[in-house]
């Protein structure tokens, strides 16, 4: 059986456009750590806007999304790398939490894919560099980047393929899980919008890219 | 803390914005929580001097200043944030409070900057949904490049799924 790890952002994302019910129709198990439940059931459950919505998450539990155990120690061994692999002037910049280091520790840890909207995460994975600049770029500060942490954050998550809640939705839509009557393209890019909307991490282009490779 | 009372005495919308988006520069960049809950609340201050509703009973008003006055003074932020929720719920239009949403879009400024969403969202106490329901209407993705090609992603997700 397949598997991915996923993160909270993708969940939310998906979840917000009454979505997770996708999570059932792949021949893939999707799974979540300890830390990514705490976000999209237990800590929003009692929340005056998002209760209802913890609350549908929580019932994916055991059907579309399966709670897995993580490595307490490869988790803290990602965030102490992550937060020390930036610096202004010598001093450390924090820019991981428990969350997307527990879903990135399990996607390691197995040897599986990681699904991530948020975009920090992602780049942290696939190009650290590219996030220095823009944090550089952003804030108009020197950002320095600690080489040899950034080699061995390399190492360590060599081969995690990482992918969101849009190419899941396109996969689904090639696939034909969706029979609503409405052209395929048509009914990707308004699904891929919605999705944008929502906090998914994919500009314009990648958009367009999306829909045209839908036939 | 006394340019801040000064600022909103004088009604001065930019510099307050300006001042507050000093302090969360700061505060990512020295690592200090305390600035970035400081440009959380000179962010409200900013929007709060912006509309004269709030401004309407002008005893009300001085009583405010002078209070959010020596909360600054103590550096007692989490008071001086009542203070401003409780002028928000006297005068403000909204359900939600005025210091929520400078924390969103505070923590908006945060995650473009490169920090991650659940750090973010324990940093200003802000629950991650808001967060993502906030950068999804920004323009921030548009003006990024892509770490890999999307076609290319969809590739892998093919495999995956």
């Amino acid at each position: 059986m397949k598997a991915i790890s996923c993160d909270s952002s993708s969940i939310i994302a998906l979840g917000t456009n009454c979505l997770t019910w996708l999570f059932e129709r792949f021949d893939t198990e999707f799974w979540i750590p300890n830390y990514v439940k705490k976000e999209i059931v237990d800590n929003p459950l009692h929340s005056y806007k998002f209760g209802f919505e913890a609350m549908r998450n929580g019932t994916l539990l055991g059907r579309g999304l399966k709670l897995k155990e993580t490595d307490p120690q490869l988790r803290n061994r990602i965030i102490g790398l992550a937060n020390s692999l930036f610096h202004h002037k010598s001093r450390p910049i924090e820019i991981i939490q428990y969350g997307e280091a527990d879903a990135l520790a399990l996607s390691v840890k197995e040897g599986v894919p990681l699904l991530v909207d948020e975009k920090n995460t992602r780049l942290l994975v696939e190009n650290r560099e590219q996030l220095r600049k823009l944090s550089e770029h952003r804030t108009g500060k020197t950002i320095e980047m600690n080489e040899d942490v950034s080699r061995e954050l390399g190492k360590l998550m060599k081969g995690v393929k990482v992918i969101r809640s849009s190419e899941l939705v396109t996969v689904a839509v090639k696939r034909g899980f969706f029979e609503w009557g409405y052209p395929k393209r048509q009914l990707l890019q308004s699904m891929l919008n919605a999705l944008k909307l929502s906090g998914c991490a994919i500009n314009s282009e990648e958009i367009k890219e999306l829909v045209e490779s839908v036939e | 803390m006394e340019d801040i009372i000064e600022l909103v005495r004088a009604r001065k919308v930019r510099k307050l914005k300006d001042l507050s988006d000093e302090l969360l520069l700061r505060g990512f960049v020295d690592q200090e929580k305390k600035k970035v809950r400081l440009s959380v609340i000179v962010r409200a201050l900013s929007k709060i001097v912006e509309k004269n509703y709030y401004l309407k009973d002008r005893k009300y008003w001085e009583n405010f200043l002078s209070r959010l006055e020596d909360a600054l003074k103590a550096g007692d932020l989490e008071r001086a944030e009542k203070i401003v929720i409780e002028l928000d719920r006297h005068f403000g239009r909204y359900k939600e409070d005025i210091i929520k949403y400078a924390k969103i879009r505070r923590g908006s400024t945060l995650y473009a900057w490169g920090v991650s969403l659940t750090k973010v969202s324990e940093m200003l106490g802000v629950p991650e949904y808001e967060l993502m329901h906030h950068i999804g209407k920004t323009k921030m993705v548009d003006e990024e490049g892509t770490g890999k090609p999307a076609l290319e992603r969809l590739k892998d997700a093919e495999e995956i799924l």
